[in-house]
């Protein structure tokens, strides 16, 4: 009989890691997002931690209908990266988490035309954008976009 | 402390500090009787093993990688508590020899068949656990909770029959115990929580977890059943402590919890001399 039940408990423990993996991927956090504070901005990056700001990005990039068309100020390290498919060059913002292994991105499209590289800063250092967030699918890739993005 | 308190209402961040308290709880006081047994680095051990579980999931391409690495981790810790009484391997250097050659395999697997671009952001994040504890889901969340619920009640129900084992299992085994369950017991509940602590402090840092809760209460108390609840609350504090210091300041969450740890164990060690 205990013999039974630790199999039990073992099997148990087995089938809940298991489906936690499972549903992992799938998973829609039910998270709260912060309260426009007055700003006109609803989510607000840049008064947290390195840590909190590495959560928060990951959070919007992996259940982003729940800021859809919140506006979302941000601050990160600036990069662009070529689309393969329409060749259109690409400007994002990076944050890194603590052991700066890790790091999370999101595309801005600015609100007004600006000319690269003249009207942006350097690879790498440091950009303040506010902008309102939409997605893309892309197959099973989600592509996070802040839109009409005003930079600092 | 404002600050403190404007994160609190994130919900990640709470999310953190519960599944946080409760392996700290869970690894806490397994540790008591793992250091006990001699066998204090097997959460090492088998932290290292899950790492070549990850890896080979990831070569076989299996989206679910709990499908591979908890049996894998749960058969190695079944070994090992059972090579642990081999004559000719015995347990540290069976330890050692799954450990390395686990951390070895997965990361050769790693590079040859790599599963994103960024390699070394997956085995950092995996060997440290990065801010894993701050992306945790709601679901994971409660599976947490379950698990823990379900390793204090096994804890709690077998408190004599694991204490028998763990001081003297020849004698327990004499007394009519049979000691090979609940070593398969001890194994698997090792086991499950080594995996899910990957999330909390990650893989090279989880018999931290395990340990220091452990030696700390040792140097205070001297009976198993206080040892075991200073451990417990020792464990719990220090990972708070961690947690809590690393979101406020930027830290790596596993390096701090453990750092708190280690300052937690020398304050016991000045106060055992003035006790």
């Amino acid at each position: 009989m205990k013999r039974i039940r630790m199999i039990l408990f073992a099997l148990i423990c087995t089938c809940l890691i298991t489906m936690n993996g499972a549903c992992r991927k799938t998973t829609v956090q039910n998270v709260s997002i912060p309260e426009n504070n007055g700003s006109g901005v609803d989510v607000d990056l840049t008064d947290l931690s390195g840590n909190m700001v590495y959560a928060q990005v990951y959070d919007m990039v992996t259940s982003p209908e729940k800021y859809r068309r919140k506006t979302v100020k941000m601050r990160g390290l600036f990069a662009t990266r070529t689309d393969e498919k329409t060749g259109e060059l690409q400007y994002g913002c990076v944050i890194q988490d603590a052991l700066a292994c890790c790091a999370q991105g999101i595309q801005f499209i600015p609100a007004e035309e600006m000319r690269y590289p003249d009207d942006f800063p350097a690879m790498g250092d440091e950009i303040t954008v506010t902008g309102e967030f939409d997605f893309t699918m892309d197959g099973n890739v989600i592509n996070c976009i802040l839109k009409g993005a005003e930079t600092e | 402390m404002e600050r403190l308190f404007t994160y609190l209402q994130y919900p990640f961040v709470r999310y953190a500090l519960i599944v946080g308290v409760l392996i700290a709880l869970c690894s806490s006081l397994l540790g008591v009787t793992l250091v006990l047994k001699r066998f204090s680095f097997i959460g090492d051990g088998l932290s290292h093993v899950a790492f070549g579980g990850i890896a080979i999931a990831g070569v076989l391409n299996v989206s679910n990688d709990m499908l591979v690495v908890l049996p894998v981790t749960v058969i190695s810790a079944v070994l090992l508590l059972r090579t642990g009484q081999n004559k000719k391997i015995r347990g540290d250097a069976a330890i050692a020899m799954i450990s390395v050659a686990a951390l070895a395999f997965g990361y050769l697997l790693m590079n040859m068949f790599p599963t994103s671009s960024n390699l070394s952001g997956d085995v950092c994040s995996t060997l440290f656990g990065s801010t894993s504890i701050l992306t945790l889901s709601i679901r994971e969340v409660w599976l947490c909770i379950v698990l823990a619920a379900a390793v204090l009640a096994m804890y709690v129900l077998y408190y004599n029959r694991i204490f028998a084992v763990t001081f003297d299992e020849s004698f327990a085994q004499a007394c009519g115990t049979k000691a090979d369950r609940y070593n398969l017991l001890i194994a698997v509940i090792t086991a499950v929580i080594i995996v899910l602590a990957m999330n909390l402090v990650g893989s090279l840092l989880c018999s931290a977890l395990i340990i220091f809760p452990a030696l700390s209460a040792m140097r205070l108390y001297h009976s198993f059943r206080n040892v075991t609840i200073a451990s417990a609350v020792l464990g719990v504090v220090s990972a708070l402590a961690g947690l809590i210091l690393a979101i406020l300041t930027d830290l790596p969450v596993g390096s701090a919890i453990v750092a708190v740890q280690v300052l937690v164990f020398g304050i016991c060690c000045i106060l055992e001399k003035h006790i």
